[in-house]
């Protein structure tokens, strides 16, 4: 199956939510030469909830400022409009798909935990490995594993199957996922990512972070949610589905250039801001 | 002289060698006996290993080892074992397995 072909069913399912006004208003506003700081403020506050959230965020021990910020125009001025955006658009999809079924086997609580962890240990590997967009990169991993929910709510029962499966042989889930259904997650995430129109990285942060044995990672940022992923298994932060662990990819390791010696403090952060950031996202 | 994770450091350490930021500016020089303070500021810059003599961190993770009953360990392993691929001959694999065994057996001893 090729990706038109893969782009074709994303599209003709009917249960995939559309991204919030807000998200497309913020888009536009932020490539005119009217994106001022009142206006990105003004957009964002149409949304209340929204709003709350990227408060809550800033105010997260991911940037541990020593006093509370409590407007959002204060907001902006320190996290900027990209992560801003980014902000924007990892609470809106996250909020989506709440109260959906998938259904049997699929475990949804598991999963969004396995989200929050992976989005956590991407963005910890991508500040130690000195990323120029650590932000992004959370929200990769915070998404990198959506094609696996937009199929389960689509398809349940054959999705089940899957998981079924995927506990009982340990096979990889990619692989039965291929068996049963001829395609997987990652192309489902791509497809997706075309038709919401996400960033360009986001999408490849989606499509290609499972990286099998002796692919070669394009840029760091992928390599960062592909061994976020791992490491946020590892450490038993929710769970995607998958009962085998995956071997991180030798290149994806080099590619981001930390010392051996240096992997546990990265693994104590990753612990310590997961246990301080599931309240924030509230699932 | 080993490297050491900045958790492991302890006060009357002496470095091997020179400390320094990812911008390779020196902050704390070789032969210096390491203080409490000197620990706290190498976290709060982020650094996250120093070169120390005479330490060996084969040795220190087997010490941390021995803090535990053997066969609390073992339920550990067994539950590892399950999820996690093989990881001999792969040096980043047996080290996320070695940091994981270790954080397990912290909860233990915390809970």
């Amino acid at each position: 199956m090729n990706v038109k072909d893969i782009e074709r069913i994303v599209s003709s399912l009917d249960k995939i939510p559309t991204l919030p006004a807000i998200y497309s208003k913020l888009g536009k506003l932020l490539q005119s030469p009217d994106a001022t700081i009142a206006a990105v403020s003004n957009i964002i506050s149409e949304d209340q909830v929204i709003a709350a959230k990227v408060l809550k965020f800033v105010n997260s021990a991911f940037y541990g400022f020593p006093q509370r910020v409590g407007s959002l125009q204060r907001a902006i001025v320190i996290l900027g409009f990209n992560t801003i955006k980014n902000l924007v658009f990892a609470t809106s999809v996250f909020d989506m798909f709440r109260g959906m079924d998938t259904g049997g086997a699929f475990d949804k609580k598991n999963f969004w935990k396995h989200c929050i962890g992976s989005a956590v240990a991407s963005r910890v590997l991508a500040e130690a490995a000195d990323l120029r967009n650590p932000d992004e990169v959370f929200t990769g991993g915070l998404l990198h594993d959506i094609g696996k929910l937009v199929v389960a709510v689509h398809y349940p029962d054959k999705y089940s199957a899957v998981v079924n499966e995927v506990q009982l042989t340990g096979t990889p889930m990619v692989e039965s996922e291929r068996k049963i259904f001829g395609y997987d997650h990652c192309q489902v995430g791509s497809a997706l990512a075309a038709q919401w129109r996400f960033p360009a990285d986001t999408a490849q942060m989606i499509g290609a972070h499972h990286l099998a044995d002796g692919a070669v990672p394009a840029r760091k940022d992928i390599a960062a949610v592909h061994m976020g992923n791992i490491l946020s298994m590892a450490l038993g932060l929710g769970s995607g589905g998958e009962r085998k662990l995956a071997t991180v990819n030798a290149k994806a390791w080099e590619l981001l250039g930390l010392s051996l010696s240096s992997l546990e403090l990265v693994m104590d952060k990753i612990v310590k801001l997961y246990g301080e950031n599931t309240e924030i996202l509230d699932m | 002289m080993g490297i050491l994770n900045i958790n492991d450091l302890k006060e009357g350490m002496t470095l091997a060698a020179d400390v320094k930021n990812k911008h390779g500016n020196i902050m704390i020089k070789q032969g210096m006996v390491l203080t409490e303070k000197h620990i706290m500021l190498l976290k709060a810059w982020g650094i996250p290993d120093a070169d120390v003599e005479g330490a060996d961190r084969d040795q220190l993770h087997q010490e941390e080892m021995k803090t535990v009953s053997p066969e609390v360990i073992a339920v550990i392993e067994k539950e590892m074992n399950e999820i996690f691929p093989p990881v001999d001959g792969n040096e980043l694999m047996s080290e996320i397995y070695r940091i994981v065994k270790k954080l397990k057996i912290r909860q233990v001893v915390e809970s």
